[in-house]
C-alpha cells in the first residue's frame, strides 16, 4: 500500500492538515480499472471512515497472501475532511462550510474551496469508478442504500445492484446536488455511487458488514480484485422510483416517539409513532404509515418542526395508489 | 406596515415569526425588495433595515420634508430568525446555510420552507437588494455584487455611490443563493456587502443608509426632487479581474490599513507573524494596481488562505489613478 498526500496545509499552530490517499496497485501490468473510495466529507459521518478502515485491513492482508488477486488499482481516501472529523462536525469548523457543497466551483479561493477542488481533481485523474460513503444526518437512521439521480440512472443502477444494499433510490435532480462530489464526478462521466447508511456520529456494525461484503462483491465483479475462494453473497436491492417512496412528515412541532424500527415492513395505516407536545402533555398526532411498505428511513432525533421527515417507506407493490 | 408573513411553530416555546414591512403608494409603480439577515450573525443589515423602516414610516406620515413614496417598497429585515437567535451564521439544528437553500420548497424542512417563502415574497419585485457582511474572518469595503450586470442593474448601480461592483462567477453553490434566484426571476438585483460578521459598524451603517435612500429614489419607489442627482460612476469588475493575495505561512495576520481604498502595485497590505514568537514570516503587498475590496480581519490564519482580495485595474475610462 502506498500513501500519498492529496493536499496539505499547515494549521495556525504549525501542524500539517492533510488529505491522504492509500493506493493498492495491480499485480504487474496496467490496472484493468481504477476505483476510489471516499469517506468523511462530512466530519460527523463515521460509517464511511470505519468502512475504509475495514477495506484497508482486508486489502493489506490480501496483498500479503494473494498479491496476484489485484488486477485493478484501488484508492482509499479515508478522511476527506480531517478537521471536521477531528471535531465530529458536519461542517468544516473554522469556516462553517459544508465541503460537499463546494464541489465544482473553486471560485472563491477559500481554503475549503481549494481543498474541495484538489480532492475533486485528484479523483477525476485517478478513478474510473468512485464510491462516496455517507451516513445520514443527526436526525434520521437510514438502511444501507445508494441514491442515484435520474439523469445518471442508466450507468449507475447496474453498478449499484452489485453493492449488497437494501435499496437503490432513483430520485429527481435538484440544484442542491450540483455542488456535491457525486454529481460533479458523474457529470464528467466517472460513475460515482453515493452510499447513505446509518446515522451520523455512530457506526452500525450490521450495516458495516453488509456494505463491506457489497464492496468486495463490487471489486470482484469489476475484476479489480480477483481473489480465490467463493464470492461474497449479496442480496438483490429493491429499486425504487420516486413514486415508490412515501414520506411521513410531521404536521406539527413536537417530539416524535417512534414505535417501529428501520427495516420493519408495515401495513398501510400502521402506527409509526406519536408526536407529543413535551410541554403541554398532549399527544399531538398519531403518525400512521401512508402506505404499506418497508420503513427504510426513521427519525431517531425526536425534536421535530413542521415538515420534518419522520419516516420514509418503500411502497409495497401490492399497495393501492 | 408591519405584517407577519411566516410563522413557524416550535416544539418548546413560542413560534418563530417572520415579518415584512411594506409601503405601497402606487401598485402600478416600481417595486423594490430589501432583504437582510440571511445569516444570523450579521447585525449591520438588521440595523440598517430598522433605520430605513423608521425613515419610510416618517415619509409615509409626511414627516420627512421633500420625500414622497412611489411604487412599492418591501423590507424583510430578519430572514433567518433561528440563526439570529442562536447568534450563528446557520441554524445548528440542521446546519443548512439558508443562502444555499434557494429556491427552497413548501414541503421541505424548516430552512427549505423559509427559503421558499422569502423567494415567493420578493420575486415579483422589479428591483432587489440583499444586505450582508463579508465572509467569515474578512472585512469587506462596501461594494455591490451581482450575477448579471445587465442594463437595468447598471442603471441602478451608480445610485448608491459605492465605488465598485463585482460580477460574481457562476458556480453550482452560487445558483442556490437568493441573489441568483432573483436573477432567474428577472429581478434587477444586487447584494451590498459591507463590514464583517458579528459587528455593528454604526458609521458604515449611516453611510449605507444614504446609499439605500438614493437607490430607492433611483428605482422610483421614493421621490425627492431636491435630492441632488449624483454623477458618481461605479466601476465594474469581472471575476477575471479579481486577484487574491494568499498567505504561504500559517500564523497571525496583521493587516496594514483597511479595505476600501485604491492601491498601487507594491503598496503594503499586511504581514503574517509566527504565532508563538512574533517573527515576521511573510509580508504582503499589492501585486498590481487595484481596489482593495476585502481584507482578512480575524488574525489566526492557515497556510494558503487568502488575506486580501484585490480588484485589479483594467484599462478603463474612469480609473482614478
Amino acid at each position: 500500500m502506498k500513501t500519498r498526500t492529496v493536499i496539505a496545509f499547515q494549521s495556525p499552530l504549525g501542524a500539517p492538515v492533510e488529505i491522504i490517499k492509500h493506493t493498492f496497485s495491480p499485480h504487474g501490468g496496467k490496472p484493468v480499472k481504477r476505483i476510489s473510495f471516499v469517506a468523511g466529507l462530512h466530519g460527523d459521518e463515521l460509517e464511511g471512515v470505519a468502512l475504509c478502515h475495514r477495506l484497508i485491513r482486508h486489502l493489506q492482508s490480501l496483498k500479503e497472501t494473494e498479491p496476484e488477486a489485484f488486477r485493478g488499482e484501488i484508492h482509499i481516501y479515508p478522511a476527506a475532511n480531517p478537521l471536521a472529523l477531528a471535531t465530529s462536525t458536519r461542517l468544516w469548523p473554522f469556516f462553517s462550510v459544508d465541503m460537499n457543497r463546494q464541489m465544482g466551483d473553486g471560485t472563491d479561493g477559500s481554503l475549503p474551496s481549494q481543498t474541495a477542488t484538489a480532492l475533486l481533481e485528484d479523483l477525476k485523474s485517478g478513478s474510473d469508478l468512485v464510491v462516496d460513503f455517507h451516513a445520514s444526518n443527526l436526525h434520521l437512521l437510514e438502511l444501507p442504500q445508494i441514491r442515484i439521480l435520474e439523469e445518471f440512472r442508466r450507468k449507475l443502477v447496474p453498478l449499484a445492484t452489485l453493492c449488497n444494499m437494501d435499496l437503490i433510490w432513483v430520485h429527481p435532480s435538484s440544484g442542491v446536488f450540483e455542488a456535491t462530489l457525486g454529481y460533479n464526478l458523474n457529470r464528467v462521466k466517472i460513475p460515482t455511487l453515493v452510499v447513505e447508511t446509518g446515522i451520523c456520529l455512530r457506526v452500525h456494525r450490521d450495516f458495516q458488514e453488509q456494505i463491506f461484503q457489497g464492496m468486495l462483491h463490487l471489486l470482484r465483479h469489476t475484476r479489480i480484485l480477483v481473489p480465490s475462494g467463493p464470492a461474497p453473497r449479496v442480496k438483490p436491492p429493491r429499486l425504487l422510483q420516486p413514486s415508490q417512496v412515501a414520506l411521513a412528515q410531521a404536521r406539527q412541532a413536537g417530539l416524535f416517539l417512534a414505535e417501529v424500527k428501520a427495516g420493519d415492513t408495515v401495513p398501510r395505516g400502521a402506527r409509526l409513532g406519536e408526536l407529543i407536545d413535551p410541554v403541554g402533555g398532549q399527544v399531538l398526532e398519531a403518525v400512521q404509515a401512508p402506505c404499506a411498505g418497508l420503513v427504510f428511513t426513521l427519525r431517531l432525533h425526536p425534536l421535530t418542526y413542521p415538515g420534518a421527515p419522520l419516516a420514509r417507506l418503500a411502497k409495497e407493490e401490492s399497495d393501492p395508489p | 406596515m408591519k405584517e407577519k408573513f411566516f410563522s413557524l411553530p416550535t416544539p418548546i416555546g413560542p413560534p418563530w415569526d417572520l415579518f415584512r414591512f411594506f409601503w405601497r403608494e402606487d401598485p402600478r409603480g416600481s417595486s423594490f425588495a430589501l432583504v437582510s439577515g440571511l445569516q444570523g450573525n450579521q447585525p449591520n443589515g438588521l440595523y440598517l433595515c430598522s433605520r430605513l423602516i423608521q425613515f419610510l414610516d416618517r415619509v409615509a406620515a409626511e414627516q420627512e420634508p421633500g420625500y414622497r413614496l412611489r411604487g412599492t417598497i418591501l423590507i424583510l429585515p430578519i430572514a433567518n430568525p433561528n440563526a439570529l437567535q442562536a447568534g450563528e451564521p446557520v441554524w445548528a439544528y440542521d446546519n443548512l446555510d439558508l443562502n444555499l437553500a434557494f429556491p427552497g420548497s413548501d414541503r421541505g424542512e424548516v430552512t427549505e420552507r423559509l427559503a421558499r417563502r422569502i423567494l415567493a415574497e420578493t420575486r415579483d419585485s422589479q428591483f432587489g437588494v440583499i444586505l450582508h457582511s463579508g465572509p467569515r474572518h474578512y472585512r469587506d469595503a462596501p461594494h455591490l455584487q451581482t450575477f448579471d450586470p445587465d442594463p437595468p442593474f447598471r442603471a441602478m448601480a451608480d445610485a448608491p455611490g459605492l465605488p465598485v461592483a463585482r460580477e460574481l462567477g457562476d458556480g453550482p453553490a452560487h445558483r442556490l443563493s437568493l441573489l441568483y434566484q432573483w436573477k432567474e426571476n428577472g429581478v434587477a438585483a444586487g447584494g451590498i456587502s459591507a463590514g464583517k460578521p458579528g459587528e455593528l459598524d454604526l458609521p458604515l451603517c449611516h453611510a449605507l443608509f444614504q446609499s439605500l435612500v438614493h437607490l430607492m429614489v433611483n428605482a422610483e419607489v421614493l421621490e425627492n426632487p431636491a435630492l441632488p442627482s449624483g454623477k458618481h460612476k461605479t466601476l465594474f469588475f469581472r471575476p477575471q479581474d479579481e486577484g487574491r493575495i494568499v498567505s504561504h505561512h500559517p500564523g497571525l495576520f496583521l493587516p496594514r490599513g483597511a479595505p476600501g481604498r485604491f492601491v498601487k502595485q507594491g503598496d503594503p497590505v499586511g504581514h503574517v507573524e509566527d504565532l508563538y514568537e512574533g517573527r515576521v514570516l511573510e509580508s504582503f503587498s499589492a501585486p498590481a494596481d487595484g481596489y482593495l475590496v476585502r481584507l482578512r480581519d480575524y488574525p489566526v490564519i492557515y497556510e494558503n488562505e487568502p488575506v486580501a482580495l484585490l480588484l485589479k485595474e483594467r484599462k478603463r475610462k474612469f480609473w482614478p489613478f
